[in-house]
């Protein structure tokens, strides 16, 4: 039996992972394209779902409300089948720009669903900032926009931040769903893997632990940066410099003033 | 309390004697016939593991229909085995028969060496040429033809690692053969591998169909020598796999088959499902010694009409 595993490759390891190593690290800068990308348009839409669900104007609610609840309540996979090898179906409609490459649909899919999630997590925080905040803001002369990028977002930030990072390292997992449009993401690498050695656990085993180690650290990073904003932390530049100058303003006040 | 409690225990028994009961509809073979001499997992019955795949093998009203499932049939009826199928994708197909859940499986599974390693091969039922699916007339006749397009494949087929090896082409895999013709269709793929008589197939049911089928000029030795991974992109000889734990299945379907080859049932299969005898029934020059000494004694030599 020991000649059988040496003959096999490295120590317990049936696979010979060093072949692999290429393939999987393609695999894995894949699902971190996808995922960053994904996120980054599921924050932006999920932001202006959720402005447009707290308007006062029904017409701007409605398509938002619509979206979300559409939305959360499809799986995944069906959105991303759609996007890849249901659209092409209507080419004689909408022309050949509905169909969509791997990467492009994997993303939009991504996006879409993920929208969805960011927007309620981004309404609840919103709606949690203190109202007194917005008329205090109203009464100093503050116009609309600016209280919202300086009073509300801020605010809301501290609160939404636990819900998203969340659904950020759940979009990371997510896109091994993306196996099933040939997007060429870590998952389809181990099932390639698999497939040509026929070592079912101990692919998915090694799979799992290198998802586990994409995932674990960004998750505690993620939970670094909460606790940093929650104490306070600047989140710009402008600020940065502003509670620097602010600081040192204090420390020179004459017998540590006011 | 009481009532309700004898209820449910009558009506539990019932239904574990219904199950215990089903399997012994078919009585067990005589003790003498070859049937109970073979090592399957239920005596009398060989269980196959298929996916659907027409021409090669798919359930049309409960029953196994196709190129691979009638040369089975064709087998069992002669070993007095009762065929039992269940319908899985690719990956279960092989893995079933792996992990011994069933005792074999058909379905244009090609021999290759790793696959070899985890379960018994029988002797080539057929020879599948190497052709490629495209769209329209585009013509790509040698791997050289391929560089910079973009290839697919399914996932698990023997020639996912080939394509991978390919200077500068794009590497699609799908899950399945559906997905794998729908991108073909779209234009996301350039062409595609996939096991022939499936886009003849296709063009019988469907003659405006728009794939074609390509026979590709297999690489010649010194591209196989620069990228041995090459060699799966020749004839590929399909086989039965069968559990490692039925060896004794495994030839009596070897002497079957080579029976089917001799008497012309074999080539009328080949024929009736759209392949041409000439090119499916006659093993390529360099398959006689590829199994030889890996799973077959030095002697063997692939069986041909």
């Amino acid at each position: 039996m020991i000649d059988s595993l040496r003959a096999h490759g490295w120590g317990p390891f049936h696979v010979h992972w060093s072949e692999w190593t290429g393939q999987l690290f393609a695999g894995l800068l894949r699902t971190l394209e996808y995922t960053a990308v994904g996120f980054a348009a599921a924050a932006v839409l999920g932001l202006v779902l959720a402005l447009m669900r707290m308007s006062r104007l029904r017409l701007v609610r409605l398509p938002a409300a619509i979206y979300t609840e559409l939305f959360k309540n499809i799986p995944l996979l069906v959105i991303v089948f759609v996007l890849y090898f249901g659209l092409p179906e209507t080419k004689s409609v909408f022309g050949d720009w509905v169909v969509l490459g791997a990467f492009n649909a994997g993303a939009l899919g991504l996006a879409i669903f993920y929208a969805a999630y960011l927007a309620e997590t981004f309404r609840a925080a919103l709606s949690s900032v203190h109202s007194g905040q917005r008329e205090a803001a109203q009464a100093l002369g503050i116009g609309r926009w600016s209280i919202f990028t300086h009073v509300v977002f801020p605010q809301a930030l501290r609160l939404a931040l636990p819900g998203t990072n969340t659904m950020l390292v759940d979009m990371l997992k997510s896109t091994s769903l993306l196996i099933t449009i040939t997007a060429g993401e870590l998952m389809s690498v181990g099932q390639s893997v698999s497939s040509q050695t026929f070592e079912v656990m101990e692919v998915y085993l090694v799979l799992a632990a290198i998802y586990f180690a994409m995932c674990y650290p960004l998750s505690q990073a993620l939970l670094w940066l909460e606790r940093r904003v929650r104490a306070g932390a600047a989140l710009s530049v402008r600020r940065r410099q502003r509670l620097r100058a602010a600081r040192r303003l204090l420390a020179a006040a004459p017998g540590g003033g006011a | 309390m009481r009532p309700r409690m004898a209820a449910l225990v009558a009506v539990g028994s019932v239904l574990l004697a219904g199950g215990c009961g089903s399997k012994d509809e078919t009585a067990a073979p005589a003790a003498g016939t070859v049937a109970a001499g073979l090592d399957t997992i239920d005596k009398g019955v060989v269980k196959v593991a298929v996916e659907p795949y027409m021409p090669y093998t798919d359930v049309k009203d409960g029953k196994l229909v196709g190129l691979d499932a009638e040369i089975l049939q064709e087998a069992a009826a002669n070993l007095g085995l009762k065929v039992e199928f269940n319908v899985t994708d690719f990956k279960g197909m092989l893995g079933g028969v792996q992990s011994h859940r069933v005792d074999l499986t058909i379905g244009g599974v090609g021999w290759s060496r790793d696959r070899a390693d985890k379960g018994l091969f029988t002797d080539p039922v057929y020879y599948s040429p190497p052709a490629m699916a495209v769209v329209g007339d585009k013509q790509y006749r040698t791997v050289d033809d391929l560089v910079g397009k973009t290839v697919g494949t399914v996932t698990g087929y023997v020639w996912e690692k080939p394509i991978k090896e390919i200077d500068g082409a794009q590497v699609k895999v799908y899950q399945d053969a559906a997905t794998f013709f729908r991108d073909l269709g779209t234009g996301r793929l350039d062409v595609g591998f996939i096991d022939p008589l499936l886009v003849t197939y296709q063009a019988q049911q469907n003659p405006d169909t728009k794939f074609k089928l390509v026979y590709f000029t297999p690489p010649t030795d010194a591209q196989i020598a620069a990228k041995p991974d090459f060699k799966d992109f020749r004839q590929i000889q399909i086989a039965f796999y069968v559990a490692k734990e039925a060896p004794k299945l495994e030839k009596a379907l070897d002497a079957e088959i080579d029976k089917m080859y001799q008497n012309g049932k074999l080539a009328a299969m080949i024929t009736k499902w759209g392949g041409d005898p000439n090119a499916f029934c006659k093993p390529a020059p360099y398959l006689t010694s590829l199994r030889q000494g890996v799973d077959r004694p030095a002697d063997w030599t692939p069986p041909t009409i």
